[in-house]
């Protein structure tokens, strides 16, 4: 099907892999149980040194017409870059190299297969920060662009698009192209860099990125305020936003929850307090500022029906929270069939969270769910059984309708990839659609990378 | 050739002006007149009050391909707006409300032809705050958008794009879609609204936008820094963001540029010392806040060099000391062919300044500079007198070309344009020309809508 002997001949002999045995872990990612896809049969796997090699790949892709899967640290969980169809599965991890922390110009620039992990320790080295935290540590900057990464900081310093500054890109057919640089106004023609950002690996290869860091910032300060009710904690979210202080992290989570994830890792969740718990995360200038920031925040959830305010500032008792929020999904990850990603205007969370509740109730099931309730965004969790009952579907689809009335999308972070196709045209109208495929044809006329993916 | 009575049945009568003598204001913008264009001869005037009426107006164009111009407030620099071949200008003048201010989800709905001022107002009066502020304030929402419009408070809060979070657009083939929302995170395919954003009115008409808000600052301060030479201060620049702060703004005047501005006004600038002075914008969540950034700042600037440390607290004080700023413009129109806006990184701008000492000196003419200095964004004046001598444009290709090698672009905040087409080829590479190109064709098959502009 494909030339094996002219990949090897572009990067080497040892950077191409046809044993199946030895490429099991490039044809999964993170993909939840209820929805992973099955690789194809024919997949080689080859690992180029840098742009110039990935682009003679795809000019080869386009000259034999195989299909090529571009791959970062595979923490997709929509499955992305599995290779669904025959073809060549590119992985940037040899594009390893922090390239340059520019104290001067608050910029890194570094090679698309630098993890996160990698990216965090070379710039807090540097004594300045990379604000957003989209998870886990092993994804790549490469996949961190091409899928707009979001996570649990957006709410004061957004999501990962705006930090980009600057993109290498090999595009389909093989030009290596740069866009933007270590620039903070950019208006020269049609934004092209803001066009690959959140792509989806569709419509070009990343091979560099250039990201603006900020100085580090005092603090963090963790709050964990509790309620009686789910709506008095999410009304107070606007009233936080609306007092000048923006908190880096908004947190909405039910405490039944965290207590079932503190057991499950053998360990107790500090507050006992009220059913639902915003985490409320704060850094500032200095320790003052933090402060002050702390006690405005708890004042205004008090004035707001808070029934207890624990405030951490360890960093232990700080990442003891954190980090029984962030297991939330290991519970019961053998009984999860999928996480959603939804999105609703911020002030919409409530009422969306209610419809989920509503559902769960009609279906007999349990949907736990977590939310950035600072950015509208949230997880609703499906359980196996109800897909092994048939329903699962159904009720994705009664949740996503309830998001996309109150102006939602069905997803904000996670993105689309190969898993979300089916429903995406409950919230793209039929002419956007079109628009998006002409664009792919107009950067790949010949369809071969990363096909299947993002758009239909 | 212009179907004057097609339009008449789509606005109605009294919405389309056929009489030379009255659409005067509609037949250019605020470029220089030594740079810019000659309108064309048939030009017709339509005022659509919806985006239905515009859909129809561009089914219509179509049908007859004739080029459609669409116009805000007429306050761009590059001819933008300006209508150069035979076709319809639309004016977006009567889509002047704001539909809501949404103090829940922090967001503001506002059509397209609403002002920056009646903008800010509507918001102030919700007590909270849009924090860029391109300039101009009779520049409309629409017109910001298309251009991704910049300004002095980029520092902080960065541009337009970054608070853009929906947008209606009636498309060149008059479908009217959707894009995005009040959300603040929406990973769903690829990013539509992000192209539309700075596509300068090529790819598409926007009728209404959702943008972001914030709460409104307790305090503000606003600090002249006095060097004796203009490397001390530029050098200065790096050290104050490494610090923690993030003023909203980082301007840099000359001593000379600022008292002919003063003079102009006649006023009195209030800084005495010194031959080059950073212009600090300062905002917080509590007085007391802003005076610890103050004292950090004033530290910082000390610790480099400064010589005076002016600290500006009152409305009125500071107020005077942005106008003489912002006035800079209007006292050297007079004596100017033309203004740049040249981007670097920001690092590189005291390399840019002596690379435009040096282009002075070799032309032997005076280029007066104002500096967005936080951003490396920068407007360096060219006399007239260099247009009478036959080397303008001489000196623009050398200021470009110096801006480029440094790792900058030919515009930061003001864009392409009519006038700047030609100097697109001193950094765009021939392949990303052709996708532009490409693009728009995807989106304007028949090449009417604003011809001419943004790409080559």
């Amino acid at each position: 099907m494909f030339d094996v002997e002219r990949l090897k001949a572009i990067v080497g002999d040892d950077w191409v892999v046809t044993d199946r045995g030895q490429m099991e872990r490039y044809l999964v990612d993170e993909t939840y149980t209820g929805l992973v896809m099955k690789a194809a049969e024919h997949v080689v796997v080859v690992k180029p040194a840098n742009a110039e090699e990935v682009s003679r790949i795809m000019r080869l892709a386009n000259e034999e017409s195989f299909v090529v899967y571009p791959r970062g640290g595979g923490t997709g969980v929509c499955a992305g870059s599995i290779p669904t169809r025959d073809g060549v599965v590119l992985s940037l991890e040899r594009l390893d190299k922090v390239l340059e922390v520019d104290k001067e110009n608050l910029m890194v620039v570094a090679e698309a297969g630098v993890t996160l992990g990698q990216l965090l320790q070379a710039v807090e080295s540097e004594d300045l920060l990379f604000p957003p935290h989209p998870g886990d540590e092993g994804a790549q900057l490469g996949g961190l662009v091409a899928c707009n990464a979001g996570g649990t900081r957006a709410v004061k310093y957004g999501v990962v698009r705006n930090y980009v500054k600057g993109l290498e890109v090999v595009l389909p057919t093989g030009e290596i192209v740069s866009m933007g640089g270590k620039l903070l106004k950019n208006n020269t023609g049609l934004d092209l860099m803001h066009l690959l950002i959140d792509s989806e690996g569709i419509l070009g290869i990343i091979t560099k990125v250039t990201l603006r860091l900020y100085p580090k910032f005092a603090g963090p300060a963790t709050l964990v305020v509790s309620f009686d009710e789910r709506h008095a904690a999410i009304r107070s979210v606007p009233r936080i936003l609306q007092s000048g202080v923006i908190p880096m992290a908004i947190e909405y989570v039910d405490r039944d929850l965290m207590e079932d994830t503190a057991r499950y890792l053998g360990t107790t969740w500090p507050v006992t307090k009220g059913k639902s718990h915003l985490i409320v995360i704060v850094t500032g200038t200095d320790d003052d500022d933090v402060y002050d920031q702390c006690q405005k925040v708890a004042e205004i959830c008090e004035k707001n029906g808070a029934v207890d305010t624990l405030i951490a500032e360890s960093r232990e008792e700080q990442a003891h929270i954190l980090h029984i929020r962030s297991e939330e999904s290991m519970t019961y990850k053998a009984q999860l069939a999928e996480i959603l990603d939804v999105t609703v205007p911020p002030a919409a969370v409530g009422d969306m969270m209610d419809t989920v509740d509503k559902l769960a109730a009609e279906y007999h099931t349990r949907i736990p769910m977590v939310a950035h309730a600072g950015d509208g965004n949230f997880h609703p969790h499906l359980m196996l059984e109800l897909k092994e009952r048939g329903l699962s579907r159904e009720v994705k689809k009664k949740i996503y309708a309830r998001a996309v009335e109150l102006g939602g999308v069905i997803s904000g972070e996670h993105g689309i990839g190969k898993t979300r196709l089916a429903e995406l045209d409950m919230c793209i109208d039929p002419k956007s659609m079109e628009l998006m495929r002409g664009l792919k044809r107009l950067f790949d006329p010949n369809g071969v990378l990363s096909p299947d993916s993002a758009i239909k | 050739m212009i179907d004057v009575a097609g339009l008449k049945r789509i606005v109605g009568e009294d919405w389309v002006i056929t009489e030379r003598g009255q659409m005067q204001t509609y037949l250019y913008d605020e470029t220089t007149p030594d740079q810019r264009l000659k309108p064309a001869e048939h030009v017709v005037v339509v005022k659509p009050a919806t985006a239905q009426e515009i859909s129809e107006i561009m089914k219509l164009a179509n049908r007859d391909k004739t080029p459609v111009y669409p116009r805000g407030a007429g306050t761009g620099l590059v001819c933008g707006a300006m209508p150069t071949q035979d076709g319809i200008v639309i004016s977006m003048e009567r889509f002047d409300k704001i539909e809501e201010v949404d103090t829940e989800n922090l967001m503001v709905v506002a059509q397209a032809g609403v002002t920056l001022a009646q903008l800010l107002k509507a918001v102030e009066d919700a007590n909270l705050l849009f924090p860029p502020h391109p300039g101009d304030e009779g520049a409309q929402v629409g017109g910001m958008i298309a251009a991704n419009a910049g300004g002095s408070r980029a520092v902080k809060y960065g541009v337009v794009r970054q608070y853009v979070k929906g947008l209606e657009v009636v498309l060149p083939t008059g479908e009217i879609t959707t894009m995005g929302g009040k959300l603040l995170k929406n990973n769903t395919g690829l990013d539509l609204m992000h192209l539309m954003i700075d596509s300068e009115g090529i790819l598409g008409i926007i009728t209404k936008a959702t943008m972001r808000l914030y709460p409104r600052f307790s305090g503000t301060a606003t600090l002249v820094v006095s060097f004796e030479d203009r490397q001390k201060a530029i050098n200065t620049v790096p050290k104050i963001l490494q610090s923690g702060v993030i003023p909203m703004a980082i301007e840099y005047v000359d001593h000379e540029v600022i008292l002919f501005s003063a003079e102009n006004l006649g006023m009195k600038w209030p800084a005495e010392k010194g031959k080059a002075h950073l212009l600090l914008i300062l905002a917080g969540v509590s007085e007391d806040d802003v005076y610890a950034q103050a004292e950090k700042m004033s530290e910082v600037c000390q610790a480099n060099g400064a010589i005076d440390v002016l600290i500006a607290e009152r409305q009125q004080e500071q107020a005077d000391i942005l106008k003489m700023r912002s006035e800079i413009y209007s006292a050297m129109k007079p004596k100017i062919a033309g203004d740049s806006d040249i981007t670097v990184p920001p690092a590189s701008l005291g390399k840019m300044l002596d690379a435009l000492d040096e282009i002075a000196k070799k032309y032997n003419t005076k280029i007066a500079t104002i500096a967005h200095a936080g951003d490396g964004n920068f407007h360096p004046y060219m006399l007239k007198e260099l247009v009478e001598r036959g080397v303008a444009e001489d000196v623009k290709k050398e200021i470009y070309k110096a801006a480029v090698q440094l790792g900058g672009v030919i515009t930061g905040e003001h864009g392409v344009g009519k006038i700047r087409l030609k100097y697109l080829e001193l950094l765009m590479d021939p392949k990303q020309e052709e996708i532009m190109r490409g693009i728009k064709k995807v989106f304007d098959p028949n090449g009417i809508l604003n011809p001419g502009t943004a790409i080559r």
